[in-house]
């Protein structure tokens, strides 16, 4: 083993696909999309017709082991780094593809990684290629967000079923889900220990949507609340079954699924942001060189060349640091630091570029065909969704200090 | 193979060998070496031994061909953690043997490189690089220094600046304008000569006072009137063969200065990381203050960070790439986050991060000199 960044087949393949159908289907509808606040008809069509979606995606978190399709085993695992380039190439194309792609979405890691065989075969089987349906996944409290350990959505036994009581708010594809991975407690005071992971599917008595949010950026993505209200979810639903938190003495297996999903989806969502990023550069790249072909040797020339030579490598740090999570999760050692690096430093690199991207368009910049400024709004919920920058550091730094 | 951030059971045992020299041996006495600006003869021997001094070599000009530039900037990372001014100050070719490995000879390259792994002297010997005339980067415009023919060989006649090592240089490479060429491509009227020894005509100005790396003493040089023969020209002249060489050879400069600016991030921040385990602050540790917590992470994140934008650089040189963007690239970033980190490192310490019995203010003002103050860049669009 060497150190080695060249793509093997497999990634070149992804990264093609993923950027082919960006361009085609993604791309050009954008704008549209973001104004309809909702996947555009060509995009649903290009899925269905494709069959693309997250489906097989469920394994990014490093989970399906034993659930591989035939064939696949041999040749290092490399699943984590395919995603990333893929998903690098449709975030390029817009922020909000990733997240309108049908499949059981976020929701498919927890379901992979602590899911019964029954329950992995029953939700996850459910997804199937050219149909347009979704999985959502609901940790998020109005009273807990970046402190997900304190959340107070409750959940008792009754019989064969669990009540569930509370609020979620900022389900990605909260209303359209069949169903939804919920976090709930069985006693707030127990804090961790006291997590459990259902399955809630779409149509369980006492489960609504009362809203779907307006929102900055990410428009074509639906945003929900959702409210349980004496929800009656069967017993079967209970993530991993009984025997998953008992088996964890101390407990806490409910967080660690929701953080576990954290280690491999925070250089997926840091990636994308990397996406938008380039996206952003490219456009001011290439303004640049259009308008000023013919006055190369002004003052102004130069410092916006200067300041597309500090985008682009800002952007490759970036997505090095991605990279280097998703390997060392494809190699299957602890990555947690790595994750939460990636996702910090995207977090504030696209902030960074895409309000750049913006000064060098200058007046330009603030004009919707332009597309900058729909990238500018997109971006700001990198540093906030799947942890806080702030957050990030916090992992991080738990992780330098652990020993001290 | 594929996108791997391993580095390997062999060259492991290798880096881990050299983080081991650095520890020992360069650590302890950094505030030595600055004062002396350089290291002790018995150092200098020391370095040759473990062959650190010809890292960059082929095996056969007697260097280690385990070693691509992978391998190097790996173990200038090392070096650099141990004291980023004992890094700079390490015999050998140095950017004189990029320079040479890009466009010498064969029969140059074997002439002028292989006295450095030569057993009895190759200790001591150094190489210099006079390529800019000012601070306004490779130009070719700008590069005043001639070249003339006089019976076999050449004259060179001018003024060479930031020069390192100048005055101690047993080699120096020199780049100059060939007088009598009327080449279409600027370039191309442009050559480079190798100076060997320390020839009359060839007088270093005053070691520059620099902010940091003491150890790294350049200076302006003079060429009255230098003669070199007709073989010490280097390459075979052909067009645009220099000027791919020199975005090389710049290229393989800033990767190893930026793989240093890693080391010394790394070695800064992990100083301050451990001080703040240690020093309590209203009654907690220093690292249980979110606001410094949160500056350690970014420290971390960027020293991390850097490190893949140089391997990422490295490789691209390995296998064959031109490779100037991603090496500028990882130079220009490590160059704006050595500052950062560095500062931020002093700046955990506090007061007594300011003060000498620490090396963070030594390390923030070597960051903020390396890879500066030889003014290697090209003056042209990227």
């Amino acid at each position: 083993m060497a150190i080695d960044f060249d793509l093997s087949n497999k990634m070149k393949q992804a990264r093609d696909l993923s950027h082919m159908f960006a361009e085609t289907y993604v791309r050009p509808y954008a704008l549209e999309a973001d104004e309809l606040e909702g996947a555009h008809p060509k995009f649903i069509e290009a899925c269905k017709q494709f069959g693309l979606g997250t489906g097989q995606a469920g394994a990014m978190a490093g989970g399906g082991k034993g659930e591989k399709a035939e064939g696949e085993k041999k040749g290092p695992k490399e699943q984590n780094r395919i995603m990333l380039l893929a998903s690098e190439e449709l975030a390029w194309g817009d922020a909000t593809a990733a997240l309108n792609m049908p499949g059981p979405g976020l929701g498919g890691p927890p379901v992979q990684l602590t899911g019964t065989p029954e329950q992995k075969a029953r939700f996850l089987g459910l997804f199937k290629p050219n149909e347009y349906k979704f999985g959502a996944y609901a940790l998020t409290e109005p009273g807990a967000g970046s402190d997900a350990k304190n959340i107070r959505t409750t959940c008792r036994k009754d019989g064969d079923h669990w009540i569930l009581n509370g609020t979620k708010i900022y389900i990605t594809n909260g209303k359209k889900a069949e169903w939804t991975v919920v976090f709930a407690t069985i006693d707030p005071s127990l804090g961790r220990a006291g997590h459990r992971a259902f399955v809630v599917e779409r149509g369980t008595p006492g489960f609504t949507v009362p809203k779907v949010e307006q929102k900055m950026g990410l428009k074509a993505s639906e945003t929900a609340e959702q409210v349980f209200a004496d929800c009656r979810v069967p017993a079967d639903n209970l993530l991993g079954g009984e025997a998953h938190y008992e088996k964890a003495g101390k407990g806490g297996e409910g967080f660690k699924t929701a953080m576990k999903t954290f280690d491999a989806t925070r250089p997926l969502v840091a990636v994308m942001a990397v996406g938008i990023a380039r996206a952003a550069y490219e456009i001011a790249r290439d303004f640049v060189k259009e308008s000023y072909a013919l006055s190369q040797h002004t003052a102004r020339y130069h410092r916006l060349a200067e300041a597309l030579a500090q985008m682009e490598r800002e952007i490759q740090m970036a997505r090095l640091l991605c990279w280097k999570a998703a390997y060392l999760l494809d190699m299957e050692r602890p990555n947690a630091k790595e994750s939460s690096m990636s996702k910090a430093y995207a977090g504030g690199m696209v902030q960074r570029v895409t309000a750049k991207a913006i000064e060098v368009l200058g007046p330009e910049g603030v004009l919707k065909h332009r597309l900058v400024e729909k990238l500018y709004r997109d971006q700001k919920v990198y540093d906030i969704f799947e942890g806080t920058g702030q957050i990030q550091r916090l992992v991080i730094s738990r992780r330098l200090f652990e020993n001290a | 193979m594929s996108i791997t951030f391993d580095v390997g059971e062999d060259l492991q045992a290798i880096v881990d060998a050299v983080h081991g020299f650095a520890e020992g041996r360069l650590r302890p006495k950094l505030r030595e070496f600055e004062a002396q600006g350089g290291l002790s003869e018995e150092l200098m021997r020391e370095v040759f031994e473990l062959g650190l001094t010809t890292l960059a070599l082929p095996e056969r000009l007697g260097g280690s061909d385990l070693l691509d530039i992978r391998a190097a900037v790996l173990c200038s990372e090392e070096l650099a953690w141990g004291d980023v001014g004992a890094a700079v100050a390490i015999p050998g070719p140095r950017s004189a043997g990029f320079a040479i490995l890009e466009v010498g000879t064969p029969e140059q390259q074997e002439r002028l490189l292989r006295p450095f792994t030569d057993a009895e002297r190759g200790w001591g010997l150094r190489g210099g690089l006079a390529l800019v005339e000012g601070p306004f980067g490779l130009d070719p415009g700008l590069i005043e220094t001639t070249a003339r023919r006089q019976g076999d060989g050449w004259v060179l006649r001018g003024k060479k600046a930031y020069v390192q090592g100048a005055g101690q240089a047993d080699l120096t490479v020199v780049l100059a304008r060939d007088e009598a060429s009327r080449a279409p491509d600027p370039w191309d009227r442009l050559a480079l000569f190798a100076v060997q020894g320390k020839p009359d005509g060839l007088v270093p100005g005053p070691r520059h006072k620099t902010l940091g790396l003491h150890t790294g003493r350049w200076a302006t040089v003079e060429l009255k009137d230098v003669k070199v023969g007709a073989d010490d020209r280097l390459g075979t002249g052909k067009p645009g063969e220099l000027r791919a060489a020199l975005r090389r050879t710049v290229a393989r400069k800033k990767v190893i200065d930026a793989a240093r600016l890693v080391g010394c991030t790394r070695a800064a921040s992990e100083y301050a990381f451990k001080y703040a385990t240690e020093r309590e602050a209203f009654g907690v540790k220093l690292y249980e203050h979110q606001a410094l917590a949160f500056m350690m992470a970014d420290m971390a994140t960027n020293v991390d960070g850097l490190r893949t934008l140089v391997w990422h650089a490295a490789w691209a040189l390995d296998k064959g790439d031109e490779g100037y963007v991603e090496c500028k690239r990882a130079h220009d970033l490590a160059s704006e986050l050595a500052v950062q980190v560095t500062s931020d490192a002093v700046q955990v310490l506090g007061g007594h991060g300011y003060l000498w019995d620490h090396p963070v203010e030594k390390w923030m003002r070597d960051a903020r000199t390396l890879g500066l103050v030889d003014g290697l860049f090209f003056d042209e669009g990227e």
